[in-house]
């Protein structure tokens, strides 16, 4: 009774004009986020976070996830009829999609893909509605042990689970979580790092941070790449997929959506593995895997299942916890602080109409990209032939002018120049920019759980190890680090693409 | 590799500079820790790390060169002296006036030539993201010298 309470409330909300405007914008912005190459959810995500502070929360909140979730259904259009993923979640769906559409079945490859993505995106978002009041309750219980052993395990799963070295994820990691730092100190306002500057007593802002490094970054490696995009988009015709399609389908939905959902939830994981290894379930568990990459209807539901599932996962942890388990919810959380909320146990209790009306919202966000999606494929396709020329000025202009409306201050926008270079520079030499920004948002809350466990047991490093949630998460940790060791993962980790 | 050697370097220089700023800031004790501790723990993680992918690039070797000059790509450093140039001029000319110089100057960076096509593109898209940050948006933009 509860719970249809909570939907009740949630649906009020999501159904208000101003919100129902927001989710329409953002499942619309997320979707062509998804369709461009090179500006993938967490680059869109970052440019657009600052548009996002001049609405009401619930309205911020309902626009970004908007445009996450809306994101990973835009990247299958592209991936399907010209070859070109939108982003990094969909480039396993290009492997049969394109193949189908170069036989003349793009319609029934867009269809399935849509529909997968729907039901995914559905059951991810049941699953989230049942799961979050109960992970809730428990997350009461935790004390500063547990929140810093969790977002240890957060940080060092991305590390590991990031492309290249793991030592370098871990360096990049141990930055942001410096950068993170700078300012006054929480408990004695003695100012550290800031140099002697004004301008960095309050800290970095996260907008230049985030659009510097994946927004700005981004657009100077694709004009250093100087890619030219070769669109040839097949025809389209008849949407709807054949029973023998739906027959092969059916099963591949349910477990992506499954294996996504649970991907998601777990720190470090996210739609871009998910989406991976669902295919590789599918052709392993597959009578004729020797159909895959040649047109296997499968190829393209499992991987669009999994994304969008990881989707609706990954805000468990962030609704419930506080804790952000990729890029995409650390910039999302950074929206909730900007904001003045503090995501974690206590918001389904302080702010029930917030965190029930973003979750509404994703449903309703889900049933307008399934009708948004299949109808305007033209146009989507079309926006592909912006030339270079136009779109990149257009960003990078977007990039300034985004952090400087953010603060007003043109100090913030030489930081995102300063950031976009330094992401620049590193992704040249294999070092990914993804766990720097997580560091970056989880160091205060890493240091101040650390200090506050520390008072609390007297300065006895083994309390970490005497509470059994926390003792058992840092066995976690070391796990991961020790597998770090084994050839085959770390085979496994290079075939993982950036982002 | 030589690359992974040659900016590991730096990385435990940065890690040896947090030890001495945690250290500096106060790292306390265990029972209470100081606003420096966190900077010099993460100090050490820093050396460790770079100095691991040092020993690790030892025993590889990759040309230098050619991720230096991948790394500072003439189109895309004037890119970023055109953006840098365009925040040092942003408040003292104006947003649209500095826009149009700053749009102009990537559109020909980019494709150089058609100068009427980039101008054109430039005025319209200054004018028309004036009018969607300013009036739709809110936002506070500089007048500079129009105002």
């Amino acid at each position: 009774m509860d719970l249809l309470n909570s939907l009740q409330t949630g649906f009020g909300v999501a159904l208000q004009p101003l919100n129902l405007l927001y989710c329409f914008a953002g499942v619309l912005v997320g979707t062509l986020v998804g369709v461009l190459p090179g500006v993938g959810p967490v680059a869109g995500l970052s440019l657009l976070l600052p548009l996002s502070f001049k609405a009401p929360a619930e309205a911020a909140i309902i626009l970004l996830a908007g445009i996450y979730y809306g994101s990973m259904y835009g990247g299958s259009t592209t991936s399907i009829l010209v070859n070109v993923p939108g982003e990094a979640a969909s480039i396993v769906t290009a492997l049969d999609g394109h193949r189908m559409a170069q036989q003349g079945r793009a319609g029934p490859a867009l269809g399935m893909a849509a529909i997968a993505s729907f039901i995914a995106g559905t059951l991810a978002l049941a699953g989230l509605t049942l799961l979050a009041p109960a992970l809730a309750r428990l997350a009461v219980t935790f004390g500063p042990a547990e929140y810093f052993s969790l977002m240890l395990l957060g940080l060092t799963v991305l590390a590991y689970l990031t492309q290249g070295p793991i030592g370098k994820a871990i360096l990049m990691a141990a930055i942001g979580i410096v950068l993170g730092l700078i300012g006054l100190d929480p408990v004695s306002a003695l100012p550290r790092l800031t140099f002697d500057r004004l301008e960095l007593v309050d800290g970095v802002g996260i907008v230049p941070v985030v659009v510097g490094m994946f927004g700005f970054a981004e657009i100077l490696a694709a004009i250093q790449q100087r890619a030219t995009k070769s669109l040839a988009a097949a025809r389209i015709s008849g949407l709807m997929p054949t029973r023998d399609d739906w027959r092969r389908s059916a099963w591949p939905i349910t477990r992506g959506s499954l294996l996504g959902f649970v991907l998601g939830i777990l720190p470090g994981g996210g739609a871009v593995i998910a989406s991976f290894l669902a295919y590789g379930v599918e052709k392993r568990l597959s009578k004729t895997p020797e159909r895959f990459g040649k047109g296997a209807i499968e190829g393209v539901a499992a991987p669009e299942a999994a994304n969008n599932a990881a989707a609706g996962g990954a805000f468990i942890p962030l609704l419930t916890l506080g804790i952000p388990p990729n890029v995409i919810m650390a910039i999302l959380l950074s929206a909730f602080i900007v904001q003045g909320i503090q995501p974690g146990p206590l918001l389904m209790v302080q702010r029930p109409d917030l965190f029930w009306g973003v979750v509404c919202s994703m449903y309703i966000g889900n049933v307008v990209l399934l009708i948004l999606n299949l109808p305007l494929v033209g146009i989507w396709v079309k926006l592909l032939r912006i030339p270079d020329v136009i779109l990149y000025p257009l960003i990078m202009l977007f990039c300034v002018i985004g952090v400087y409306a953010t603060s007003g201050s043109i100090f913030d926008v030489y930081l995102m120049i300063g950031f976009g270079v330094f992401a620049h520079l590193l992704r040249m030499f294999d070092y990914e920019p993804a766990p720097l920004v997580l560091g970056y948002v989880l160091g205060p809350l890493l240091e101040i759980n650390l200090r506050k466990a520390l008072i609390i047991a007297n300065g006895d490093w083994m309390f970490f190890l005497s509470r059994p949630i926390s003792a058992t998460i840092l066995v976690l940790v070391v796990l991961v680090l020790a597998s770090a060791l084994i050839p085959a993962w770390n085979a496994y980790r290079a075939a993982l693409p950036a982002d | 590799m030589v690359s992974d050697r040659l900016v590991a370097l730096p990385w435990i220089a940065v890690g040896a500079w947090l030890v001495y700023a945690g250290r500096d800031l106060g790292i306390g004790s265990a029972r209470d820790p100081g606003p420096g501790a966190f900077f010099f723990w993460l100090g050490f993680v820093v050396a460790i790390a770079a100095g691991w992918q040092l020993l690790a690039s030892v025993r590889a070797s990759t040309p230098m060169q050619q991720r230096i000059h991948a790394a500072l790509d003439r189109r895309a450093m004037l890119a970023v002296a055109a953006t840098a140039f365009y925040a040092f001029i942003l408040e003292p000319v104006g947003f649209v006036l500095s826009t149009c110089l700053f749009l102009f100057a990537l559109t020909q960076l980019l494709r150089p030539g058609r100068l009427l096509n980039s101008a054109l593109f430039a005025v319209l898209a200054a004018i028309a993201s004036y009018g969607f940050f300013r009036h739709l948006l809110g936002t506070q933009l500089p007048a500079g010298l129009l105002g």
